[in-house]
């Protein structure tokens, strides 16, 4: 019998040093099929990006070529997933990852979706203000610390355009004004590396978003949209489902709320195993950090009976039920 | 009459025991899925392999979601089985004031000793004035500021949509309270009369009560549902209007039960209920008896012992605080009562210490869950008790004190009290079947003379 498996996307902080060249290790040349046409004439070739010889932040970090980098990566992974041993049930994302749910879906044609990419990471670019910085909340075990949490939402209530931006389980995503990040950042203990500010990341999701949802809605035209053909899920644990999506409200969201409010990652695993009763987790690549943050929210909701970050190691050895794409020893159990 | 049924009740009821096969199959035949299904080809929607695949896909998730239950670790304990009904407190969030014009109450009004309706009035304008999510709504809360004048201004102060008349139905009343609560709203329904709770029981018991805990907390209903009632109202008569019974509450689980005595204690009381429902998720009952709503007086005509003025009750009173009318230390009877039954142990109590005798009142205040802790400090020092309790006799709180003040080692002599195991007639044959002053009065009598009284 087919595993029932949920698929989720990797956000815009998934394509890093160790990622270079993972379209010609794993797609050798197929990305080029998105460079015609889909993309506009500005846009640097994905295939010559991937196939650089150093890893350079300022071109691979940018927003729309890294956009355009893990829209390729992701999206020809998802192909690659096999159909004879799993049955996808639902598919879900982070952040970028909506809009690369929406393609792996159905809802955008892969040449459509990469339109969307590539327009949004050209918007966000070109007009994206203030700046996002991440935040562990968790303690050794991958639980909840209320005193961290505590924390983080007395700062956020004390300081002026300030947002929870992505709720990444066991991370905050925190984001606002230039200003109000350092504020934050300074107030917060370190922790490790933290809080780390994502280079080249502006104020995503927050309400400082909105004059590009405009932008989006006047570049982007509602026919663009088609029904999913795999139930999605959003980044507020919203569910659409094929054939009775409303294409317009969908519309709506993505250019919309989507942009200007928080984008509840959590929520959205949360609805995903427990509406869907799936057997496992595959996280297309590239990278495979929502591992972590998928794995804490399991654990959140005691899902497949983990209780802790120990519990899920030792699970994961003996029949993992998180499959990364982008690790090789688990991708060969994916393709 | 005529139902269409698609299986069996359960696993264990097989039908085919009981039914003719083709009686069975010409009901699958309206089974309204394939009704749908058919519609669903008719208009061209689907195929018939897509309409197959969508249906065994959602089979394999059934499937799935039965083994991925059966697979949850098992509660172990009772403990940890009960843990949930009671709701993990949240922290709110703070509502500014909401500044319409002056507030409310005015001055004036919170300065002038007031009688226990109009001062249970005074503190719901007060709370609504605090706290934006307040909605009150019954039998005629609105315009005519209820039938016994507790909410009387309201509407006026705080407009139509946070106060409203609802139909003379206590299933719509306390329906829309829990759904209210579920929208984050703090609903206080009112219930016009005890006797009328019984038509919404399920309302509390099978529906508000257990949401937290067959949810495991992740869903509550928090509210205040002030009901009118108890015996000895002057007016309205017979069963229907008066009722002398709370076991309807007394053994659900979770809920919260006060029964204020005084305006002091209702307004006290009130804000506690409040904050219960607020910050700790609760479902709050408050008894608020009838018969003493416009009561001024304790001892003698004009004295205004049964006022109070709202600024002095600044404060709210904890569940586990029992009020004890008495000094502290060696007494001959200590009188444990609640409700119209503390009045009439207070007056008894001012009439029996004339004659020498040293009587504690304690008023419990709080009825579910009992204040026991503090009763047991109170009655320390105490030669003797004596319950009073206004309600039916069977299954009644004096059953439940005497059991537990039992089970706690109390040594003292002990005596109940309570109306008899009757409904409450029409116009004065009502008194013949509640307690009565006199009652009290004779039992402390009877328990501290020498000679053996007529106890349990």
């Amino acid at each position: 019998m087919k595993k029932r498996v949920i698929v989720v996307m990797p956000g815009r902080g998934s394509y890093g040093t160790s990622e270079l060249g993972y379209l010609k290790r794993y797609h050798g040349g197929q990305a080029e099929f998105l460079s015609r046409g889909a993309l506009q004439n500005d846009a640097a070739s994905i295939s010559e990006l991937d196939g650089l010889k150093t890893f350079s932040p300022s071109k691979h970090l940018a927003g729309r070529n890294a956009s355009n980098l893990i829209y390729a990566c992701a999206l020809l992974d998802f192909q690659k997933i096999n159909r004879d041993k799993y049955e996808i049930v639902a598919i879900c994302g982070n952040s970028l990852g909506w809009y690369l749910t929406l393609a792996a879906s159905g809802a955008l044609s892969i040449e459509n979706g990469a339109q969307l990419v590539d327009t949004m990471g050209h918007l966000m670019e070109d007009n994206g203000t203030g700046s996002q910085f991440l935040y562990p909340i968790t303690d050794e075990n991958w639980h909840r610390d209320p005193a961290k949490t505590g924390q983080v939402n007395s700062l956020l209530q004390s300081l002026d355009d300030m947002y929870y931006s992505i709720d990444l389980s066991g991370t905050a995503v925190l984001a606002g004004s230039e200003t109000s990040v350092k504020k934050m950042m300074n107030a917060l203990p370190k922790i490790d590396y933290f809080p780390l500010r994502l280079p080249k990341h502006a104020a995503f999701h927050t309400p400082l978003m909105s004059p590009i949802a405009k932008m989006a809605k006047q570049a982007l035209r509602q026919e663009l949209f088609t029904q999913p053909k795999i139930p999605i899920i959003d980044g507020r644990g919203v569910i659409w489902r094929p054939r009775s999506t409303d294409m317009s409200a969908l519309y709506d969201y993505t250019l919309g709320a989507q942009i200007t409010s928080c984008y509840n990652f959590a929520k959205s695993i949360e609805v995903a195993i427990k509406e869907f009763a799936a057997d496992q987790l595959i996280l297309t690549g590239p990278g495979s950090s929502l591992g972590p943050p998928a794995a804490q929210e399991l654990i959140r909701h005691s899902w497949f009976g983990l209780t802790s970050k120990q519990d899920f190691k030792a699970l994961q050895d003996k029949a993992p039920v998180l499959l990364s794409m982008g690790r090789e020893d688990q991708r060969r159990d994916v393709i | 009459m005529k139902t269409v049924r698609l299986m069996g009740h359960a696993g264990s009821d097989v039908e085919t025991v009981y039914r003719q096969p083709s009686d069975i199959e010409a009901d699958l035949a309206h089974d309204p899925l394939l009704h749908t299904a058919r519609q669903v080809l008719d208009a061209g929607l689907m195929s018939k392999d897509e309409v197959l695949s969508l249906y065994n896909g959602i089979d394999g998730q059934v499937h799935n979601a039965m083994e991925n239950a059966a697979q949850r670790p098992r509660l172990k304990t009772a403990q940890e089985v009960a843990a949930p009904i009671i709701p993990k407190p949240i922290t709110p969030k703070q509502h500014d004031n909401i500044s319409q014009g002056k507030a409310a109450p005015s001055s004036p009004e919170m300065n002038k000793p007031v009688h226990m309706s109009k001062m249970i009035s005074l503190t719901l304008a007060e709370q609504m004035q605090q706290n934006s999510n307040i909605v009150i709504f019954g039998e005629d809360v609105g315009k005519k500021g209820g039938v016994y004048g507790a909410t009387v201004k309201l509407q006026q102060t705080f407009g139509r949509s946070r106060v409203f008349d609802s139909l003379l139905d206590e299933q719509t009343i306390l329906g829309m309270a829990i759904g209210l609560a579920h929208n984050k709203f703090l609903p206080i329904p009112e219930i016009q009369f005890l006797a009328y709770v019984h038509n919404a029981e399920d309302q509390i018991r099978g529906e508000a009560a257990t949401l937290s805990f067959f949810s495991k907390g992740q869903y509550t209903n928090p509210m205040v549902i002030r009901i009118a009632g108890l015996g000895y109202q002057k007016g309205f008569g017979g069963h229907f209007h008066n009722d002398n019974s709370l076991n309807v509450f007394r053994d659900i689980p979770g809920l919260i039960m006060g029964c204020p005595s005084n305006p002091s204690d209702a307004a006290r009381m009130l804000r506690e209920a409040i904050r219960l429902a607020h910050e700790e998720q609760r479902i709050v009952v408050m008894i608020e008896p009838i018969a003493l709503y416009n009561v001024k007086d304790l001892h003698s005509d004009g004295d205004g012992l049964m006022t109070a003025k709202l600024a002095d009750t600044k404060a709210s009173l904890s569940m586990n605080e029992a009020a004890v009318y008495g000094e502290a230390g060696p007494c001959d009877a200590a009188i444990v009562s609640y409700g119209n039954g503390a009045y009439m142990s207070r007056r008894v109590k001012a009439r029996l210490e004339k004659s020498g005798l040293n009587i504690r009142v304690i008023d419990l205040r709080w009825l579910l869950p009992l204040p026991f802790e503090s009763l047991l400090t109170a009655i320390k020092g105490a030669k003797n008790i004596l319950i009073v309790d206004e309600c039916r006799k069977t299954g009644s709180i004096a059953e439940e004190l005497v059991t537990r003040l039992y089970e706690a080692g109390a040594t003292q002599k002990m005596m109940r009290l309570n109306a008899e195991d009757c409904f409450i007639p029409l116009g004065s044959a009502a008194n013949e079947v509640l307690l009565s002053e006199q009652q009290v009065e004779d039992a402390v009598i009877s328990l501290t003379s020498p000679s053996q009284p007529k106890g349990l």
